[in-house]
């Protein structure tokens, strides 16, 4: 493990609900558990994948999935623990909106409020 | 300049000296002018939809005369959610038999054989006055025609105003917006040609038809007749006006309001509801028509007048309007979603003391993204205050990226309490 701690940022608005992202969370924490991997899984507001949902962004590694239902969960913990192949779940990813979505966060939208 | 000047114009058509309604411009409709002179009349006098998107009258109203069908249903649209607008629940209560008439005239015009008046269950007294003048005009030998009317309560929700979701609600579904087309005209409620029209359009057809299109037209300064508008309660005189179009907004401001009630000075104005651009205090002399305010970057839209003053924090009241419409989206629409709440997480980011102009940035490619991707209009609402706020109060953005809004900190933190859940 890192001295800093992984953040994963999943998306549970609306439509990455509805495609199980609930669920996928629930599963995504307790299989980095059980890796021995101390990440910070945090729930976020829409980046407008909605098409290509549920939607996960792993922060240090700038890395956007996309698609990951309950069944990707392993490949996540794979890619995160030892940098897995994760390019099946970036297939569906639009190139505009993965630039906007890592300028948002380098500008700070998601760092809590002090 | 008083209020009376103007009420004696639209407001008091239709009505004899002792005050009770005569109705005789639907008697004179039906008795010398065919639906298509109607529409005609209505064309020269330039009448414009008053909900807000200003579309000309007469278009809708050719468009809904051509549907096939046996069957064709009128809506006046008297939800008005649009934050500050108190002109059309004004009409429904004060003059009732107004528009009633001008329903009737519409009606007539595009041969609809129902009307329905759809009234925001959070305005009972529009809607008793309304139900009460229906029933006075039959009780009083006011033939209808064969035209049947009835009065629709709608939830108080912001979209329920979309034309769209007001027939979902009149069908007694959630207020959800419908793919266009088919538009309402070629299919509304329950598939028949449905033509919505602001209550307050319909209210202008009785006075149109009485006196003609050059007096009308006079009766504005700018040659497009009178408008209703609304002014805030931060105004000393809040209420709703009928002015002429084209009017400079200061007379407006200064002249029927009387200014702002705490005696400050005015920063900006919004004109035209929550959705309008924002005019800085030297743009005032602006006239009060839609062509004018287009040109200022604004709108006229339902002429929901609303001003801030010197000692508003404008960051903050941006913030608050981006909440609304966040709040507000129905949430059907992934990409108005995703702008509206985005567009909200940055400006309470930066009102809080916690943004940068690097996050600011992102704000004109939200807007592209999300730009024709939204079933109605909503998804464009945040557009115009968020852009002309961000370049007339550039130096606030600044200072709240810097923590130090002098503005926010005269009024102390609990304003921005409820922005920052």
């Amino acid at each position: 493990m890192s001295d800093a701690q992984e953040v994963v940022y999943v998306c549970t608005n609306v439509d990455c609900r509805s495609r199980g992202s609930q669920a996928m969370l629930d599963k995504l924490k307790a299989a980095f558990h059980a890796a021995d991997l101390e990440v910070s899984i945090e729930p976020i507001v829409c980046f407008s994948a909605c098409n290509v949902g549920p939607n996960v962004v792993i922060l240090s590694k700038r890395c956007w999935l996309s698609g990951v239902t309950e069944d990707k969960v392993d490949a996540v913990v794979s890619f995160v623990k030892s940098g897995a192949d994760v390019s099946a779940l970036k297939a569906q990813n639009d190139p505009v909106l993965e630039e906007m979505i890592f300028q948002m966060i380098d500008a700070g939208l998601l760092e809590k409020a002090q | 300049m008083s209020e009376r000047r103007y009420e004696r114009r639209l407001l008091s058509a239709g009505r004899e000296r002792s005050g009770q309604p005569r109705y005789r411009s639907w008697n004179s409709v039906r008795q010398v002018l065919g639906p298509d002179e109607v529409i005609e009349l209505v064309e020269a006098v330039g009448l414009a939809g008053k909900g807000g998107a200003g579309f000309p009258t007469h278009r809708k109203l050719r468009l809904m005369r051509t549907q096939p069908g046996t069957r064709k249903i009128l809506v006046l649209n008297g939800a008005e959610h649009e934050p500050g607008s108190l002109k059309d629940r004004h009409l429904l209560e004060n003059h009732p038999h107004l528009v009633l008439e001008g329903a009737l005239i519409l009606a007539h015009a595009v041969g609809a054989g129902e009307v329905i008046v759809a009234i925001n269950q959070a305005a009972p007294g529009a809607m008793r006055a309304f139900a009460a003048a229906v029933s006075s005009a039959v009780a009083a030998g006011v033939d209808f025609a064969g035209i049947e009317v009835r009065t629709a309560e709608v939830p108080d929700h912001y979209i329920v105003g979309e034309e769209t979701a007001l027939l979902e609600v009149i069908e007694g579904r959630a207020a959800l917006p419908r793919s266009r087309p088919p538009y309402p005209i070629e299919q509304g409620i329950q598939g028949a040609p449905t033509l919505v029209q602001n209550v307050e359009t319909a209210a202008h057809l009785p006075f149109i038809v009485s006196h003609g299109v050059v007096p009308t037209r006079e009766s504005g300064g700018a040659g497009g007749g009178v408008t209703l508008c609304t002014l805030g309660e931060e105004f000393a005189n809040s209420g709703v006006y009928e002015v002429p179009l084209g009017m400079p907004l200061r007379e407006i401001l200064e002249g029927l309001g009387g200014g702002l009630r705490d005696g400050a000075a005015i920063k900006a104005v919004q004109p035209g509801g929550p959705s309008s651009g924002f005019l800085a205090s030297s743009a005032l002399d602006v006239g009060f028509d839609a062509v004018s305010l287009r040109r200022q970057g604004s709108a006229l839209g339902c002429a929901a007048i609303r001003a801030y003053s010197v000692d508003s924090c404008m960051v903050e009241e941006i913030a608050r309007i981006m909440r609304f419409f966040a709040q507000e989206s129905c949430g059907q629409c992934p990409r108005c979603r995703m702008e509206t709440g985005m567009l909200d997480a940055i400006l309470r980011k930066v009102v809080t003391g916690g943004g940068s102009w690097q996050l600011l940035a992102q704000v004109d490619k939200l807007i592209d993204l999300a730009k024709g991707q939204g079933k109605c209009t909503l998804i464009d609402m945040p557009v115009a205050p968020l852009k002309s706020g961000l370049a007339l109060f550039r130096d606030e953005f600044q200072a709240h990226i810097e923590g130090a809004c002098g503005l926010c900190a005269a009024h102390g933190q609990a304003n921005l309490t409820a922005l920052q859940e």
